[in-house]
């Protein structure tokens, strides 16, 4: 390869889409010439001075619509009749342009999902309203720490209930922090965890209007929800992330909640 | 070659200032952390494309950086 291939291959390296062969090579070359490490450089430079910059408006008008019609569309079948959601489509997907993650705003859509399934229409609204709320920027967490010490006694006061803040860092699950909801006229607190780029959402409730009982197990759109209910609690995990491991995920914070029995 | 430190708002004419394609392969990126395989379904380009997008993204960004370094000087 010559510098102009290494080159462009030094955008995949600083992206983290080489495979480990390919970017012991573009490192062993940038190693040995002095243009492309400066190039490099250069990038690390720039990508750390955006990640610094609010970009939130820099986003193309027509990129929202390609989102959307690159998203798969649970809400198409389930919701779209009602107007309500078509009115907030537009904030929706402003708050994702506005620099929310992309699986946090495919875990809301599909909450309302697994919602609406419930037909408790007024869950629904809530739960989309909710949703909207939480991909605004800087609302998807309203404590910010992976101290559960921190996390869990800002809950107190706050939230009716006692969500379980448990840190499974040393698992693979990240904890972001927590933010409080309300959905259908209740409290919610909600945990939000982290799995390499990718977010879970824990829902903790006493119990939402919505009579939803028993446990729920599902993929939708490739979206993966979970809904058992524990010690008196309702939880919800939604993610993005693969079935097996937000089952693993399930099944730690059960096994935390209540360390003796199992899940 | 070490980057003056830009503000938010020059950062951001920045990135507005770059054609739509390549604004939005940045903003996918940098701002919503997606990867290539991900910004190829949403701009519907293969993957490949990605790679040259961002690269011609960020080229086209340092140029316009540099202009704006030179303003400030």
């Amino acid at each position: 390869m010559n510098c102009a291939e290494y080159q462009l291959l030094l955008h995949a390296l600083i992206d983290g889409e080489l495979d480990a062969v390919h970017a012991r090579d573009v490192e062993a070359h940038v190693a040995t010439c002095a243009g492309c490490a400066e190039k490099l450089k250069t990038l690390r430079a720039m990508r750390e001075a955006m990640a610094g910059a609010d970009l939130k408006f820099a986003a193309p008008a027509t990129l929202r619509d390609r989102i959307e019609a690159a998203l798969p569309s649970p809400s198409a079948q389930i919701i779209a009749p009602r107007q309500f959601f078509q009115a907030s489509r537009r904030s929706f997907f402003g708050g994702l342009v506005m620099g929310s993650a992309l699986s946090a705003a495919i875990a809301a859509t599909l909450v309302v999902g697994v919602f609406r399934s419930d037909q408790n229409e007024q869950v629904a609204d809530q739960v989309v309203s909710a949703h909207i709320r939480s991909l605004q920027a800087g609302h998807l967490m309203d404590v910010e720490t992976s101290d559960q010490h921190t996390v869990k006694p800002w809950f107190d006061g706050r939230a009716d209930v006692a969500p379980p803040v448990i840190d499974l860092t040393a698992q693979g699950f990240t904890l972001l922090g927590g933010r409080l909801d309300y959905v259908a006229g209740e409290q919610v607190a909600s945990v939000v965890y982290q799995r390499r780029k990718h977010l879970i959402n824990l829902f903790v409730a006493q119990r939402l209007g919505a009579k939803h009982a028993g446990a729920l197990n599902e993929t939708i759109q490739g979206y993966n929800v979970r809904h058992w209910s524990k010690e008196g609690l309702d939880l919800w995990a939604v993610s993005d992330l693969a079935g097996d491991e937000l089952d693993e995920f399930v099944q730690k914070i059960s096994a935390a909640m209540h360390p003796s029995g199992s899940s | 070659v070490i980057l003056q430190q830009q503000d938010s708002a020059t950062i951001r004419r920045l990135v507005e200032g770059l054609p739509e394609q390549f604004r939005e392969a940045i903003v996918l990126r940098e701002m919503n952390d997606l990867s290539y395989r991900e910004i190829a379904e949403v701009a519907g380009v293969p993957v490949g494309t990605v790679m040259s997008r961002l690269a011609r993204a960020r080229s086209m960004l340092r140029a316009a950086w540099n202009v704006a370094e030179g303003a400030v000087r």
